[in-house]
């Protein structure tokens, strides 16, 4: 295994693939009809300290020549990014994705949910989490179900019982119904699976719309994987 | 002097509520290679599949297949002052441990039981990957005390119980609806089932590790002793090419095609019970539906899908061998042809009365033919007869009631 560490300070790009001003938003990801759907925009509640997209400036950050260096080797013979050859051609992370896709045609990754948490303030100022996963062992494929969880004074959980009004509701619907009960959301936490047309994949990890983490598998077997390893900073690494 | 005086009250209220604020075990030990090496020495012996049946703190307690796994790495760090360690899979960053006091007003084994139900009602198939990592391909990193994962759109997982000299997995497992008995298999999944978007690592699927709890802020990728290798293996003849960088000697024909046959008889008999549940669910419902709860607990078109696979295997792997003049022993090669024979083939010994009804018994391969023409319903809304191909299906009922895929 190769490991080419960079540190590069743009955390907030990452985020870029979800956060971005309107002129600079590319197309869309494409959701698979029986997957989640896209969810409405999160309504953070501004009071809560769980928030930490706070005053992160959500445009793009330029990356290094060491990092696009990195990428560049990481991505050498992927179909997938073979629409870029220099450093010249992309500036952030966000163009390095937005790119790919352009080199194809316009193809996009079809998008996954593995997992989702919400977490949101009830009219009485408690905590209260919906949890979105796949049911373990059930004989359904793919099966998501919703569940309810408070927060103990660790904010650990603590299970509750499903609200009866959600108990025929699937998955999808218990995150809509969710979002329009209890708008004052502190935390949107997901982990997606992305799968490009051309063979690539990758998981990421999403908390309050901001990437953490993301792994990008690509078809000629090497992996580039970036997580934020503190603020503003992020780590990644090529690995074959 | 009241300097001094402060200090000491501080230092004793800070033990009164250590005292009082109890974790659900004292860590003692930490995880090393001498823990792992004594867990897996544990799990090869100890971890059965009536393990929650006998006497103890952990009897009775019903699981799923992700609990089961947890529960294997949990029962033995609490019995051996180890530390237990997960993400919080509902959000915030959280770590569930056996740090927690919110038992501490139980006695300690107690708290563990506890804990452990805990631990159920929060953990799934989705949770593993954030607590765990893909292993290398070598007997050092596949064997007792790993587990092994699906992808998700399959949604289950088994433990490793021990990994035979053969290089073939032994699995010991739980599934819906959750249930106090493991159940057993000395084998590997099939591959549409384990990988049905392909080998692929991003979907988290095929052979895991428990990280250890320092481990569980790094991302995946960083945690000692990741590997992507498992996902470099081909997808045809997956199970041959695992099960060949794990043998330590080659697995004889006769013992390859017998451990195939128990793994489909077993197959078939678990399914008797799990028919029935559906068919008494059924039934007290009368006229109305499932719901999307009770229809995932009693549909079984995993369950169908594996037995089939179990099938399949044994009708290549004994073509196989005859094509390649592999020597088969008489009794073994009667036995897996009154089986391939299907409705026509007399069953050898009563090698598998498959008893789906107090009058009706199936063989084997009446199993076999019906399950190899996807002639048996997994649809819990029909009759018993329906789902084991005796009478056509859809029944109306089960043609009017929403199926959840």
């Amino acid at each position: 295994m190769k490991r080419l560490g960079v540190v590069a300070i743009f955390a907030v790009m990452m985020g870029l693939l979800y956060w971005r001003s309107p002129s600079e938003q590319p197309e869309p990801v494409v959701t698979e009809a029986a997957e989640i759907p896209a969810q409405p925009p999160s309504q953070f509640h501004e009071g809560s300290e769980a928030v930490t997209n706070s005053d992160t400036p959500r445009s793009a950050i330029r990356l290094s020549s060491t990092t696009k260096d990195l990428l560049l080797s990481c991505v050498k013979g992927s179909e997938t990014f073979s629409g870029i050859h220099s450093p010249a051609d992309f500036q952030t992370l966000d163009e390095f994705f937005t790119r790919a896709q352009r080199s194809h045609g316009g193809e996009k990754p079809t998008v996954e949910l593995a997992f989702q948490n919400l977490h949101a303030l009830t009219s009485n100022e408690e905590e209260i989490r919906l949890h979105v996963a796949a049911l373990s062992g059930g004989e359904t494929p793919s099966r998501m179900v919703p569940q309810f969880f408070k927060a103990d004074e660790d904010g650990l959980p603590v299970p509750v019982d499903l609200p009866q009004d959600y108990e025929t509701l699937t998955a999808e619907e218990a995150l809509v119904r969710f979002h329009q009960q209890f708008p004052k959301l502190i935390l949107d936490e997901k982990s997606e699976t992305w799968r490009w047309p051309s063979g690539a994949s990758a998981n990421l990890k999403l908390r309050n719309g901001q990437l953490e983490e993301i792994q990008l598998f690509l078809e000629t077997k090497s992996s580039l994987a970036c997580g934020v390893a503190q603020e503003r900073q992020i780590d990644c690494q090529c690995l074959e | 002097m009241v300097a001094l005086f402060l200090i000491v009250a501080l230092a004793l209220s800070g033990s009164v509520t250590n005292v009082a604020r109890a974790d659900v075990w004292e860590t003692s030990s930490n995880w090393n290679a001498r823990a792992e090496s004594a867990y897996q020495a544990w799990v090869t012996t100890k971890w059965q599949k009536n393990f929650f049946k006998k006497p103890g703190f952990y009897q009775n307690i019903a699981m799923d297949c992700a609990d089961t796994v947890y529960a294997m790495r949990l029962v033995y760090a609490a019995e051996n002052g180890l530390p237990f360690a997960m993400k919080d899979p509902t959000g915030g960053g959280g770590i569930i441990s056996n740090e927690m006091t919110r038992w501490d007003h139980l006695p300690p084994d107690l708290r563990k039981r506890e804990f452990l139900k805990f631990v159920y009602k929060i953990a799934s198939t989705s949770s593993l990957p954030n607590d765990s990592y893909p292993v290398a391909v070598n007997r050092a990193a596949i064997g007792a005390g790993r587990f092994l994962l699906t992808d998700k759109a399959s949604h289950h997982s088994w433990t490793i119980k021990s990994l035979s000299e053969h290089g073939v997995p032994f699995l010991l497992f739980a599934s819906r609806p959750a249930r106090i008995g493991l159940f057993e298999r000395f084998e590997y999944p099939t591959v549409p089932f384990v990988f049905p978007n392909g080998i692929k690592p991003e979907t988290h699927a095929g052979f895991r590790a428990f990280r250890h709890p320092r481990d569980l802020g790094k991302a995946v990728w960083q945690v000692p002793g990741y590997s992507l290798e498992q996902y470099t293996i081909p997808h045809k003849n997956w199970a041959s090419q695992m099960q060949k960088r794990l043998a330590l000697k080659s697995e004889g024909a006769d013992q390859k095609l017998m451990r195939i046959l128990a793994n489909a008889c077993q197959g078939a008999v678990e399914r008797i019970d799990a028919v029935k549940r559906g068919d008494e669910i059924n039934r007290s419902l009368g006229g109305a539906c499932m719901t999307s709860i009770q229809f995932d607990d009693h549909s079984t078109p995993s369950r169908d899908s594996r037995l089939k696979g179990s099938f399949i295997e044994l009708r290549d792997s004994y073509r196989r061998y005859l094509r390649n003049g592999k020597r088969i022993s008489p009794r073994v090669r009667a036995q897996v042809e009154a089986v391939l024979a299907g409705d026509e083939g007399v069953d050898q010994d009563d090698f598998c009365p498959v008893q789906i009804e107090r009058r009706t018994t199936l063989t084997l391969g009446q199993v076999y033919v019906r399950s190899l023409n996807d002639m048996m319903s997994a649809d819990p809304h029909d009759s018993i007869a329906q789902r084991w191909g005796l009478q056509r299906f859809p029944s109306s009922k089960a043609n009017s009631c929403r199926h959840f895929r």
